[in-house]
């Protein structure tokens, strides 16, 4: 189903930006259940995109669609105008994807687990993890295993690879949960300088986030 | 911005998958542990004669290997899927058939190699003449990798299946069948003093082909199960 697509134009005529993500007549079915149909998403350098809706609505298929860990039953999503699955490559270089698992090895220590997730990164970043934990709250833990971390402190370990890996677009699926207020604030303001620089970042959230200098598109399943 | 080489990436995430087989030995155990009661039974069961033992050495050998490896496989991917790493993988810029190589040669370094220093020594207490000691390692040599490469298929399309242990063995089982006829053929040529050239060859092309192929349908297993 891949869709050739000039470079600033998609063949449904919807005119594209240098980092749009574009979602066209999508459609997902699960277990003989429309989650969403003919749905038509789109973000932009410097804008956020926020999936809303109930627990089982189909957020978080839709966020495997948008990084091409699920394919749609229906319609396309391109990156820079190009189908994503066509050029798997191209856009997984500019994506950063933190699913609802936090993909951390509890045997490993911190610093162990960030090295490891940089290393699957192809841009990194050359930020010291040292700075990257105490920026985070979790320095005193560095060198312990992943194990002894709470639930709140696994997210935020999990976070940090907003902050070792470099990437354009950032897809967060339930980012905020189990983190206390100070943590979500630390969290936001890292979202907040990401979207500053040019990023773009598809999010599923329950918290209200609402910043009068960016664009927030949300959609609602 | 630092960017990572493929080999620089197989390099880390090999040495990350051996950290956490090496803090998580009971799980490596348990297959090279199965391997040796399975071994063990044989004498106890059939007696202590070493010319019934010498006899049946290389299948129960080789069979117990094929059981234990076969056991050893759903460690593959199955902790990965669990929490999420399989997602990072997968939505890595790398090559993923670089990265599953990396799991794969881990696995037979934690699992296969074991089994071939084990299989050894257990050759010696089911009197197999040391005329077969090197023939039975060069068929271990180039089965055990072939365990973990055609496994990882398997495995591959099983992983997170509730009952996928034992579909993963009726799935693999006839899959290693080939290899065990050739493995065991080669070894008994060799207590007779014939030639093994033509099964070493086999077992050669066969493991030139699962190096070649397994890691593409790996990879697409993988995909497969996380959509």
């Amino acid at each position: 189903m891949s869709m050739q697509v000039t470079a600033n134009q998609t063949d449904a005529g919807i005119e594209l930006l240098p980092s749009s993500l574009v979602g066209q007549s999508l459609r997902c079915v699960r277990n003989d259940r429309v989650l969403f149909e003919n749905l038509d998403i789109r973000l932009n350098a410097g804008e956020i995109l926020q999936i809303d809706g109930a627990n089982g609505s189909g957020k978080t298929s839709l966020i495997r669609i948008l990084s091409s860990l699920a394919q749609p039953d229906e319609g396309q999503v391109c990156w820079k105008g190009k189908d994503i699955h066509a050029f798997r490559t191209d856009y997984l270089e500019d994506l950063l994807y933190v699913g609802h698992s936090n993909a951390i090895k509890v045997d490993l220590s911190l610093l162990e687990n960030m090295f490891f997730a940089r290393a699957l990164s192809v841009k990194a970043n050359e930020q010291i993890f040292e700075d990257v934990l105490h920026r985070l709250g979790l320095l005193e833990h560095a060198d312990l295993p992943a194990s002894n971390l709470s639930s709140g402190q696994k997210r935020k370990l999990a976070l940090s690879r907003l902050l070792v890996c470099d990437a354009k677009l950032w897809i967060l699926d339930e980012p905020l949960n189990s983190l206390d207020e100070s943590s979500k604030a630390v969290v936001t303001d890292i979202i907040r300088a990401h979207i500053k620089a040019g990023g773009s970042l598809v999010l599923t959230t329950h918290e209200e986030i609402t910043w009068d200098d960016i664009r927030i598109n949300r959609v609602s399943l | 911005m630092q960017r990572l080489s493929s080999l620089a990436v197989f390099s880390c995430l090999l040495k990350r998958e051996l950290l956490l087989g090496l803090r998580h030995r009971s799980e490596l155990l348990h297959p090279l542990l199965f391997f040796l009661i399975v071994v063990t039974m044989f004498p106890l069961a059939l007696g202590p004669e070493p010319e019934q033992l010498r006899q049946i050495a290389v299948a129960v050998i080789w069979v117990a290997a094929v059981l234990a490896s076969s056991l050893s496989l759903d460690m593959m991917f199955r902790s990965d899927f669990e929490d999420g790493s399989l997602e990072q993988i997968l939505l890595s810029a790398q090559p993923a058939n670089v990265l599953v190589m990396a799991k794969v040669l881990a696995h037979w370094l934690l699992s296969g190699a074991p089994l071939i220093v084990s299989a050894l020594t257990l050759s010696y207490f089911l009197y197999l003449p040391q005329s077969a000691t090197v023939p039975m390692l060069a068929t271990l040599l180039l089965g055990t990798p072939i365990f973990s490469l055609i496994g990882s298929v398997a495995t591959a399309l099983t992983v997170g299946l509730r009952g996928g242990g034992m579909l993963l063995a009726l799935l693999i089982l006839p899959l290693y069948m080939p290899l065990l006829i050739f493995a065991v053929s080669a070894v008994n040529n060799a207590v007779q003093g014939l030639s093994i050239k033509a099964e070493l060859y086999f077992l050669s092309a066969l493991l030139v082909l699962a190096l070649t192929l397994t890691p593409f349908a790996t990879t697409a297993s993988l995909r497969i199960r996380l959509s």
